[in-house]
């Protein structure tokens, strides 16, 4: 086995991510082969070990934070490789974008599209089936991916394509997923690659990964348009998502519906300054020029923005991307607003990633606003699955928050939804996780974990105490 | 006022471009033509003027295809109209070949003002506004960072890399604008509809009294090439203390930036 870096100057840059958790690991390992991963494995089996998977640390669950034992960091698996018509594969320590920038200059495309999807790795995306704006349209991160190497806690390396079965001997979990997006918990998987999107660096190390692609939309439009209130801007989703429910390729067909509430304004107009008066909610939407033509797509969305009382003469556009950009300028003005306003208070904020059924959304948005303090509430409108960021600014007001999450994601669950539309569970949220399972579910859990990895050595504290 | 802005289409930045096969130009398969970076700056100016002194605001574009898609959002944000010169003759042309086709327009249109970005983003070539000028027997100013009108008067600052010129003169005049000079407005839904409407007159060379010989070409470009690719990057060997002073080294005495 290569041998670990000890030196805790350079460790102390791995121990924490986008969660502020902090945790301790006796050594480092930057292996640079798939054969490296497995031996290290091996090793640490053999002396009960725990290893820990970290990539590129954005996760907000702590999930790549290790508690003692060796920390694995996969950035030197960094390999792009082959890019074809149908499919293309990289190593999992590939930054998630630039490797959509080489499948996109072929005319290809890899839809998946965190927010992060700039400073997070292909691995990582797929170890947390990652999720973004786009998965209104193109689902989550899990029906892209077509085949992966992963080597088993038992350090064997294997390759699995989607289709092959799950070996007979794993006992996978038999559960009903809520019927929304959801990443928490292991999938009641079909197919071996299943077992793995999702997982969360506890059931394997994914080494190589390869995605299915699809056609690179020509042209794609962007729409800012902000609404009076709440009440008009859901109208407004509802009547562009049945659209495009009812007609994937239709004039109102949009891949994103993405919203912004009041809060969330006040950030951008303290930023950027231009948010129209009497602003009381926007969403960004964007549509894929379809055969119909650009004419036929403006106006389709202009009659329904119209009918669903949109502020029509403030409704922004782009058909080119570096306006669209432009446009995105508003929209990302809001997150970084609300971590400046975060380290202002000198407090974490608290950001929820509930999501719920299409007839629970109008009561999960009167529970976030409720909210008992400064808060911003944005994201995937069209899959009723919006974060709440809670803003405290004392250490009272910190548990408050917390213990609001914790109310809200009862109330989530209680409505038929996920605790985790796209974050996972990692080692912050394994309450919560508690409340969605019943406690046989979260045993089968527990069974394929042990079945898999009967020392508990991979991604200790993730998913299981 | 009469205010006329000249806006030439090219490739959105987010292109990657590439040298087409027999080099003679580039690889115009699935790039998007978007208004060049600086016109847009000079249509602002131009549609701000217009909207605080009254008149109307002209745009120009020699070009087809997306031409017309590119003056319908110039429309779109503030333009009253738009004259394109479509000519199969003006493919192969050149600078001059352009201004003279611009030059004819503009003089049909007795204008004020004409705006031009400081060059395009595509060839950065920066020569037709003064040809234009040139031409119409006007006075140019360039890299205009500000431009106001006083009276029957302008008033324009050049930007001279750390120094700043004001200059003044009777009207009329082009200008050539930086594109700091004003931040362009975003596109609005309504304002898209409405340009659908707005007057777009396509103009053969026959119709502005000029001939396919008139604008034939002194130069013509003769390759293209990419831009040599980028050397490997260079690993340092040794231990961190050594390493840190070879790098000292290299940025001090090779990259000479330290
Ligand atoms: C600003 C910001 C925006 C974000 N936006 C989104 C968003 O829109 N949608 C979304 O879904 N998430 C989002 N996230 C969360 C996060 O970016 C994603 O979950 C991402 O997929 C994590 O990738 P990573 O490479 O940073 O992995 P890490 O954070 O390093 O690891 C995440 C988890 O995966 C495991 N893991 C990583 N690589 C492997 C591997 N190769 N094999 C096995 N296990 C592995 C780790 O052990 C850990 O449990 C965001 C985070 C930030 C900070």
């Amino acid at each position: 086995m290569i041998a670990p870096i000890t030196d805790p100057s350079v460790i102390e840059g791995y121990l924490t991510d986008a969660s502020n958790v902090h945790g301790h690991a006796d050594g480092l390992l930057r292996p640079r082969s798939t054969e490296e991963v497995s031996a290290i494995v091996r090793h640490c089996q053999a002396n009960n070990l725990a290893l820990t998977v970290t990539a590129a640390r954005t996760s907000t669950t702590a999930g790549p934070v290790p508690f003692g034992g060796l920390l694995l960091s996969l950035e030197r698996l960094n390999r792009i490789g082959a890019i074809t018509h149908d499919t293309a594969t990289a190593q999992v320590g590939v930054y998630l974008g630039a490797f959509q920038t080489e499948i996109e200059a072929t005319g290809r495309f890899y839809p998946p599209d965190p927010t992060s999807r700039n400073e997070c790795t292909l691995g990582g995306s797929v170890a947390c089936n990652a999720s973004g704006a786009r998965t209104f349209r193109y689902g989550p991160t899990r029906p892209w991916v077509e085949a992966l190497e992963v080597v088993l806690p038992d350090g064997e390396i294997r390759r699995f394509k989607r289709g092959d079965p799950v070996p007979a001997a794993w006992p996978v979990p038999q559960w009903t997923e809520p019927n929304v997006k959801t990443s928490a918990g292991y999938a009641p998987a079909k197919d071996a690659v299943d077992v793995f999107i999702g997982s969360e660096g506890t059931l394997g190390i994914l080494t190589e990964v390869t995605v299915r692609l699809t056609d690179l939309p020509e042209s794609v439009l962007g729409v800012l348009a902000y609404f009076p209130d709440r009440a008009t801007a859901v109208a407004f989703m509802r009547a562009a998502r049945a659209a495009a429910r009812e007609d994937r390729t239709g004039t109102l067909s949009p891949r994103c519906l993405e919203y912004l509430d009041k809060g969330c304004l006040a950030f951008a107009k303290a930023r950027i300054g231009a948010v129209p008066e009497g602003a009381g909610a926007a969403m960004f939407c964007e549509q894929e020029v379809m055969a119909c033509g650009e004419d036929a797509h403006m106006a389709a969305w202009f009659d329904a923005l119209t009918t669903s009382g949109a502020l029509i003469d403030e409704t922004l556009f782009s058909s080119d991307p570096s306006s669209r950009a432009s446009l995105l300028a508003l929209r990302h003005a809001v997150p970084a607003g609300v971590n400046e306003q975060a380290v202002r208070n000198g407090m974490p904020k608290v950001a929820t990633d509930l999501s719920v059924p299409d007839d629970a959304l109008d009561a999960m948005m009167d529970a976030y606003e409720a909210a008992p303090m400064r808060n911003a509430l944005f994201g995937h409108l069209g899959d009723n699955h919006l974060h709440l960021n809670l803003l405290p600014s004392t250490a009272d007001e910190l548990a408050t928050a917390k213990a609001f999450y914790v109310e809200l994601a009862r109330k989530a669950v209680a409505l038929g939804g996920s605790v985790s539309g796209e974050h996972g569970i990692g080692k912050t949220k394994k309450n919560q996780l508690a409340l969605m399972v019943d406690a046989a579910t979260l045993e089968s859990f527990r069974a394929l974990k042990l079945h898999l990895d009967p020392n508990g050595v991979l991604g200790r504290g993730t998913m299981f105490d | 006022m009469k205010v006329g802005v000249c806006i030439k289409s090219t490739p959105d930045a987010d292109t990657r471009l590439k040298v087409a096969a027999g080099a003679t130009g580039i690889e115009t398969a699935g790039i998007k033509w978007v208004i060049s970076d600086y016109e847009k700056g000079a249509l602002e100016v131009g549609v701000s003027l217009k909207e605080k002194l009254g008149g109307e605001c002209v745009l120009y574009s020699v070009g087809s295809g997306d031409t017309e898609k590119n003056l319908r959002d110039g429309l779109a944000l503030g333009g009253d109209r738009a004259v394109m010169v479509d000519d199969a003759a003006t493919k192969g042309t050149d600078a001059l070949g352009i201004a003279k086709a611009l030059a004819a327009a503009i003089k049909l249109d007795g204008l004020d003002i004409v705006l031009c970005g400081r060059q395009a983003t595509d060839d950065e070539n920066s020569q037709v506004p003064a040809m234009v000028a040139e031409l119409l027997g006007w006075p140019h100013i360039s890299f205009v960072g500000a431009f106001a009108i006083d009276g029957t008067d302008f008033v324009a600052s050049r930007n001279m890399g750390g120094a700043t010129e004001k200059v003044r003169g009777a009207l009329p005049v082009v200008v050539t604008t930086e594109d700091t000079i004003a931040t362009p407005r975003y596109v609005k839904l309504p304002e898209i509809m409405k340009a659908k409407s707005k007057k777009l007159e396509k103009k053969n060379l026959a119709a502005l009294g000029l001939s396919a010989e008139a604008i034939a070409p002194a130069a013509t470009f003769s390759a293209y090439s990419p831009p040599p690719s980028r050397p490997a990057g260079r690993k340092l060997a040794g231990d961190a203390a050594a390493q840190a002073k070879e790098l000292v080294r290299l940025l001090r005495e090779e990259a000479k930036v330290i």
